[in-house]
């Protein structure tokens, strides 16, 4: 070591600093970046596509809406983490609790969502249902689950209609009209464009027009 | 899952005090360095299967860190409330540092003279206690590059540092309250 070495030693602000041993709390940072990140990376898993899609999608949807009843909590047991999303928290709901996506229990959450929305005839959410609970350990809140399920029923809903003959998609047409009122729309983030294509899309439907319909169903579903 | 927490834990007991310490000589603030340190283990979680086992993981995540500050000066870095939480939970002792000898004070001065790259390379083997070629790996290049690059850069501070207490007038700079980098505030 020569002298430059001494002097960059003692020029270093930081030589005498000690960062402390790990304390209690540190255990709880960790869940919480675990956390995190895998709320994040489910949310990004709801619609399985890439993220150059999501321009046109409603992925960008990452927040959950509908608290809990505190009665339920008994009922869906194991899936209570007692994490709440802070208030600065853009991609999640404020005060509202992180759910285990992993625990078999999520999956009475999954049916009971999807009781809530009508399917074409002949479908059924089992394929949706079928991927809970998650493989791997996952955290997220109920509109998670409302989002997965509800753009689950709209692609099929899309799909009927761009089948169906004329007299069958005035019947489904009244369904997608409604579209706009799903708790889904909560769920867009701010300044995407979900809202507005979601109207522009449903307009063409109720003027017999296929174009958005075709594309959206190319992109998400 | 339980394996990906394991291998998050042990990165954080084996690297976080070096880590915090990289983030503190190059940040203007506690604040800023632990927002990187955060971020760093954010990454480090998403993308656990990329980090190297044992020692290779501390250029690693100093790599990260590096990219993180580059974009904590554009701006780029949020305060994040997992920083907010580290900050607290995380204690960092410095001390109040005492007068700086002519010398270092020099030396200081002729830190800020040399490229940045240059300077981030001598940084991390004279304080961060890197090996040279684990520095390449941090800045992303060879590491016979980053020991030539190194032999001439400390050739170029010495001869800085010589000039500079040559001409008297290092004292009248002081690094931490020049426009220079941030590094040393």
């Amino acid at each position: 070591m020569d002298h430059i070495d001494d002097l960059l030693t003692e020029a270093d602000p930081m030589r005498k600093a000690t960062v402390s041993p790990l304390g209690p709390g540190v255990a709880h940072i960790l869940k919480e970046m675990t956390v995190q990140e895998s709320t994040v990376q489910e949310s990004e898993g709801i619609v399985y596509r890439p993220r150059r899609r999501r321009a046109r999608t409603i992925a960008a949807i990452l927040a959950a809406a509908i608290a809990i009843p505190a009665a339920a909590a008994a009922i869906y047991g194991g899936i209570h983490t007692g994490i709440f999303a802070g208030s600065d928290e853009t991609e999640q709901v404020p005060g509202e609790e992180l759910l285990d996506l992993a625990d078999p229990a999520i999956v009475a959450v999954v049916r009971e969502e999807a009781a809530r929305v009508p399917l074409p005839p002949g479908e059924s959410f089992d394929p949706v249902v079928a991927r809970y609970p998650r493989p791997e350990a996952t955290f997220g809140q109920r509109g998670v689950i409302v989002v997965e399920v509800q753009s689950y029923a709209q692609c099929r809903w899309y799909a009927h209609w761009l089948a169906a003959d004329a007299s069958t998609r005035r019947r489904y047409q009244s369904v997608i009209e409604q579209f706009p009122s799903w708790d889904f729309v909560q769920h867009f983030a701010a300044g995407d464009s979900g809202p507005e294509l979601l109207s522009d899309t449903v307009a063409q439907v109720v003027r017999g027009e296929q174009t958005l319909v075709s594309e959206f169903l190319a992109a998400n579903c | 899952m339980i394996e990906r927490k394991g291998r998050l834990e042990d990165l954080w007991r084996e690297h976080l005090a070096p880590l915090v310490l990289y983030a503190m000589r190059r940040c203007p603030s506690r604040e800023d360095a632990m927002d990187v340190v955060a971020e760093v283990y954010l990454v480090a979680w998403r993308r656990i299967q990329q980090v190297p086992d044992g020692p290779a993981a501390r250029p690693w995540l100093f790599a990260v860190a590096r990219n993180l500050i580059a974009n904590q000066r554009r701006g780029e870095l949020r305060r994040s409330r997992l920083a907010l939480r580290l900050a607290s939970e995380v204690e960092v002792e410095v001390p109040e540092p005492s007068e700086p000898s002519e010398a270092v004070a020099a030396l200081r001065m002729a830190l800020l003279l040399l490229s940045e790259r240059n300077r981030e390379l001598i940084m991390l083997v004279a304080q961060d206690g890197l090996a040279p070629r684990e520095a390449a790996e941090v800045l992303g290049i060879s590491g016979p590059a980053a020991r030539v690059r190194l032999h001439r850069a400390r050739a170029q501070l010495r001869k800085e540092v010589q000039r500079l207490a040559s001409t008297g007038h290092v004292y009248c700079v002081d690094p931490i309250e020049a426009d220079g980098p941030e590094t040393w505030r």
